[in-house]
């Protein structure tokens, strides 16, 4: 993997007398997308807005494409696109004018800026409305405006707060393919700040879980979920040794059948103890055709974590 | 200097003040009463007076021309005590109304740079674009002040065509330009809205609502209508000298002010208000 186009190390942020980051360390590399999940306040946006510049951070070390935001902030935030959770576009404007305003901002070179912006506009679904008002636009309109202006400078970092926020679901799912699109085939850094945990789960090859500024939790959504205990198990046996398996298994539950083959469902398993239950069922006669343990999903994980479970 | 970023930011304010009625009727309708309706109706009142004498008013507008101070008194050969009158209201007690002008526009202006953005939602979208904290400054200055400036100096010679066309072709003589009027329309007045946007930039950018910024923003009118008291009573004479004095004062402070500009419009204290 390529050097970290961000890196945060032991970052402190303080408003007043709040922490808002509390030894923050976080790194993103190009063609990666890293999930920052957190109860609102957790310290998000707040994380975001360092990365910018926007912010100097009160102790600690950022680092953004081996720059440092606090001192080069305008050379950052040329490579670095942001899309806030309120869409930033100026609703006084047309679909194109913000988009040539956000060119002249980002001094996107003028030569064939124009088709750039059809091209913008067309695959955010706007062209046939490039010359309405925003101020007219739905919130999704908006939000898909909002990403192609971020896109338009072509940043080499992203960084997204709810982009699929104010999305119908069929816009989610192609929002969260071009998300895939620019970390994987463009080789972008992302930082993706969401409430979205199924979105996460899909998208990031990392997450960090923020609580009031201290990272939880950290790690693939996969490996977070390994350290929960798997939430069920589905086992398939045949129908003439269902009697024996509710013996054994005194909570399990049938909960279908095909044919010969009936599924019982059993409650929250240690990972460890599958293989001694699968032995169990067979040294009993059972035959058992399938065992397929429910993965903790992400929610789970972050469910643990704020109810106090530990998980790391 | 990012120049055609800050070239944006000017022309998109300035293109959306011409598109919103809000901001453009006050613009055009005071400008319009206080340098066309208002020195038309004095001109003209000015012009007829004398042809009908009342010996009354006569002696009244004798009496108000000998409270003036005597530089006031327009040289104007044959022009009766009510030419006199209107002329010195004209050339001299108007002038502080005049500077309200080129004040209010850019207050108007001033008060929705920074407390705009925020409240339309655009101000992150500013703050995360690549220019600098003094390129945002800048532009947020000259976008407000070119207008104020040209609406200063175009109601200036609005003004004198309307006094030259009404009192002016009465008396037989040309009462403008005159230098108390070139200096108050090229430096004071675009001295007064340099200082007064610097100003207003400043509370724009603590203000929650661009109203709230114009609400302490017009304070400053209050400035203007002691001045014009001051004016009227004959206490104060605001000749070119002192207008040359005053207009270096707005200029030194606008620019102590921008100087400072870093300070007050720093881009994490605007991060930290905007939530």
């Amino acid at each position: 993997m390529e050097a970290p186009a961000v890196v945060l190390r032991q970052v402190v942020r303080t408003f007043g007398r709040q922490r808002a980051l509390d030894c923050l360390d976080l790194d993103v590399a190009p063609g990666e997308v890293v999930g920052l999940l957190g109860h609102n306040g957790a310290g998000k946006t707040t994380t975001t807005r360092l990365v910018v510049g926007l912010l100097p951070p009160s102790a600690g070390q950022v680092r953004v494409l081996g720059l440092d935001p606090a001192v080069d902030g305008p050379a950052v935030r040329r490579r670095v696109g942001v899309l806030p959770s309120r869409p930033p576009v100026d609703g006084r404007l047309t679909a194109r004018g913000n988009l040539r305003y956000g060119a002249d901002l980002f001094a996107v070179p003028r030569t064939g800026l124009a088709e750039r912006i059809d091209a913008a506009l067309a695959s955010a679904g706007l062209l046939d409305r490039a010359e309405m008002r925003v101020e007219h636009f739905s919130a999704g309109m908006r939000q898909r405006l909002a990403l192609a202006r971020v896109l338009l400078p072509e940043p080499e970092v992203l960084l997204l707060d709810e982009p699929g926020a104010a999305l119908d679901p069929l816009a989610v799912r192609e929002l969260r393919g071009q998300i895939a699109r620019l970390a994987r085939q463009d080789q972008r850094a992302v930082l993706l700040c969401t409430h979205d945990l199924a979105e996460a789960e899909q998208l990031c090859d990392r997450v960090v879980v923020l609580d009031r500024g201290r990272v939880r939790a950290a790690g693939s959504p996969r490996e977070l979920a390994a350290q929960l205990p798997v939430s069920g198990v589905e086992i398939d046996v045949h129908s003439t040794d269902l009697p024996v398996v509710l013996r054994l298994l005194p909570d399990a539950v049938q909960t279908g059948r095909l044919a010969d083959v009936v599924t019982v469902r059993v409650g929250e398993t240690r990972r460890e103890s599958l293989p001694e239950l699968t032995a169990l069922l067979v040294r009993a006669g059972a035959s058992v055709y399938a065992v397929r343990p429910q993965q903790a999903s992400l929610e789970d994980v972050y469910v643990a974590l704020y109810q106090g479970v530990s998980a790391a | 200097m990012n120049m055609r970023g800050v070239a944006a930011v000017m022309a998109r304010d300035l293109g959306v003040t011409l598109r919103t009625k809000a901001v453009l009727v006050p613009m055009i309708l005071v400008p319009f009463l206080l340098l066309v309706v208002v020195p038309a109706m004095v001109g003209i009142v000015g012009s007829m007076a004398d042809a009908v004498r009342v010996p009354a008013l006569d002696q009244a507008l004798s009496g108000l021309l000998g409270w003036l101070p005597s530089d006031v008194a327009a040289d104007l050969p044959g022009a009766g005590a009510g030419q006199h009158a209107a002329a010195a209201a004209l050339l001299y007690l108007f002038a502080p109304l005049y500077l309200v002008v080129p004040l209010m526009v850019a207050l108007v202006l001033a008060a929705d740079s920074i407390a705009g953005e925020r409240e339309r939602g655009t101000l992150e979208a500013l703050l995360l674009s690549p220019l600098t904290d003094r390129e945002i400054l800048a532009a947020k200055l000259f976008g407000a002040w070119v207008p104020a400036a040209v609406v200063g100096v175009g109601g200036a010679v609005l003004y004198s065509g309307v006094v030259d066309a009404t009192l002016g072709v009465a008396v037989g003589q040309w009462l403008f330009p005159n230098t108390a009027w070139v200096l108050l329309a090229f430096w004071v007045g675009p001295a007064l809205s340099g200082f007064a946007l610097t100003l207003g930039v400043i509370v724009s950018a603590r203000a929650r609502t661009a109203q709230g910024a114009q609400q302490i923003g017009s304070i400053f009118v209050l400035s203007l209508v002691v001045v014009f008291a001051g004016q009227a009573t004959g206490l104060l004479f605001v000749g070119p000298a002192t207008l040359l004095a005053l207009g270096a004062l707005l200029w030194v402070a606008t620019l102590l002010m921008v100087a400072g500009g870093s300070l007050w419009l720093a881009r994490s204290k605007l991060a930290e208000r905007i939530g």
